[in-house]
């Protein structure tokens, strides 16, 4: 599957839904993590899960409020250091 | 589910809870009660809270729920059919919420304690509960069942818990965990067990201002996800150039973290813990940027390593021993401290929660449990975004002259 920023934001939300929130929360990709209940605990999660998914290690420049908002946010972080490796 | 039918194995987690209630208790200190209180501006009617809990047939039934032994000799909560109404407090005099201390014993069939305090013109409700029956996000969701913002749920476990795992799988993760909790020294406060059974209680409150500037503060100092880091490290360095200011060594921290799926702010019962373990040596805390950087690269590899998940099988693993067995743990010369100190980060507490029984919320307190061992535990918490730091001690150990420089330097880093 080629990576787009729709089909990385996809996987993510994928991951979030089954290894990270509850059942029967409401989460789509541009909601707000915060405000779902993500805490930086699992945020850790998330990005290290794009290191193992996207072969792509999220810089210490990059990890900042509005890269981690929502995973529309950290898919397109993460699409444009796919395009500038 | 009928109110007679309840059968739960208790957690891992929760055993370790039973464990330290039964050593301290050993000691002559009460047992590990978890409270939380909320002080409301106006006063609470006490027989209108009354009504609200003891018609509350969930509070009631955990209320009074006993272990008893099951297949193995599991642990196991066990409903009772004669269930208790919660023991509701009220102390109409000024009285500081501080000294409330409730002794709940685990199996009299009152896990949960509610002290109501009367003010002239505010009141405040702790809300106690053994701290086998719940963690720090289970007594917040008793306070919002209380309130009526939530229904609870019977969803007792973490994953692993639940996960059905080879024996050998299971074993890998126990030696794991067991290699990275007890293949440390760590350095403890030296006059142990001086038979002082008293807790002093001091709390550290910033304005949602200050809070603002100690986030951009700790972004600064490299606590670019994770402010934990940045807090920890401060209270290392604050602690390391105060209480521990005779000693030169490192501090072993475990941090307990939660393991419930996100989003779930109904499941009351259990604790849902597992920790992540750093190792600071003295040499790393001369500066709070390298001290803030050493502990978020240990957070980060033990994320990437799952160690919170080895150690959850560990403490798996622990449910199935009786208590008797730690017995000689706790005989060791360390008397069972195998931390240097105990930090808690539970983050915003009663999050978007405004108003309880009708009065608006003036403050919000994660009272920590017993702090005996190690003697000195810190917990940082925010409600309505404003931080504060709760350290509970053992004065017999720990002067409140050391507490008070510690409180200052912890201060000027944060916020400097």
């Amino acid at each position: 599957m080629e990576n787009t920023k729709e089909n990385i934001s996809q996987t993510l939300t994928g991951f979030v839904k089954t290894t990270i929130l509850a059942q029967g929360v409401v989460f789509e990709s541009s909601s707000n993590l915060a405000k779902t209940g993500v805490d930086s605990y699992s945020v850790i999660e998330i990005i290290l899960f794009v290191e193992r998914q996207f072969g792509v290690t999220i810089p210490d420049t990059h990890l900042i409020a509005e890269n981690l908002n929502s995973v529309d946010a950290i898919a397109s972080c993460v699409y444009t250091l796919l395009n500038t490796k | 589910m009928s109110a007679t039918d309840f059968s739960y194995k208790i957690s891992g987690a929760d055993k370790f809870q039973l464990l330290l209630d039964r050593h301290i208790r050993l000691r002559g200190y009460i047992g590990n009660v978890i409270s939380l209180g909320i002080e409301v501006k106006g006063r609470i009617n006490a027989d209108e809270l009354r009504k609200v809990v003891n018609e509350n047939t969930f509070l009631t039934q955990i209320n009074s729920l006993k272990i008893e032994e099951g297949f193995l000799r599991i642990p196991r909560w066990k409903a009772q059919a004669n269930q208790k109404p919660v023991k509701i407090i009220e102390h109409p005099s000024e009285q500081d919420a501080v000294d409330i201390k409730p002794d709940i014993k685990v199996n009299s069939g009152n896990l949960l304690h509610l002290d109501l305090l009367q003010n002239k013109s505010n009141s405040t409700l702790i809300i106690s509960a053994h701290h086998v029956l719940a963690d720090n996000m289970g007594i917040q969701a008793i306070a919002k069942i209380i309130a009526g913002n939530i229904q609870p749920a019977f969803t007792p476990f973490t994953k692993e818990e639940n996960e059905a795992v080879s024996i050998v799988r299971q074993l890998v993760y126990t030696l794991k965990a067991t290699r990275l909790v007890f293949n440390k020294t760590p350095k403890k406060l030296a006059k142990l067990l001086l038979g002082e059974t008293e807790t002093g209680s001091h709390i550290i409150r910033f304005t949602q201002e200050e809070t603002k500037q100690i986030e951009q503060n700790a972004v600064k100092n490299g606590a670019r996800i994770s402010k934990s880091a940045f807090y920890l490290a401060a209270t290392s360095m604050a602690l390391q150039q105060t209480v521990f200011a005779k000693t030169s060594d490192s501090f072993f921290i475990p941090v307990p973290q939660n393991q419930r799926l996100r989003g779930n702010e109904q499941t009351v019962l259990g604790n849902h813990l597992s920790f992540l373990f750093y190792t600071i040596p003295f040499n790393k805390l001369t500066n709070l940027t390298e001290a803030t950087e050493f502990i978020n690269e240990q957070m980060m590899q033990q994320v990437r390593d799952k160690s919170p998940k080895s150690y959850s099988y560990l403490l798996k693993t622990f449910r199935f021993l009786p208590l008797s067995v730690y017995d000689f743990f706790f005989k060791l010369p360390t008397k069972g401290a195998v931390c240097s100190f105990l930090f808690s980060d539970v983050g915003e507490t009663l999050s978007g929660m405004k108003t309880f029984m009708g009065k608006e919320i003036t403050e919000v307190l994660n009272y920590p449990p017993n702090p005996c061992p190690p003697h000195i535990t810190f917990v940082v918490m925010k409600h309505t975004g404003a931080l504060k730091i709760i350290t509970a001690y053992n004065p017999g150990v720990i002067s409140s002259y050391e507490i008070t420089r510690f409180e200052e330097k912890i201060t000027e880093l944060l916020l400097p």
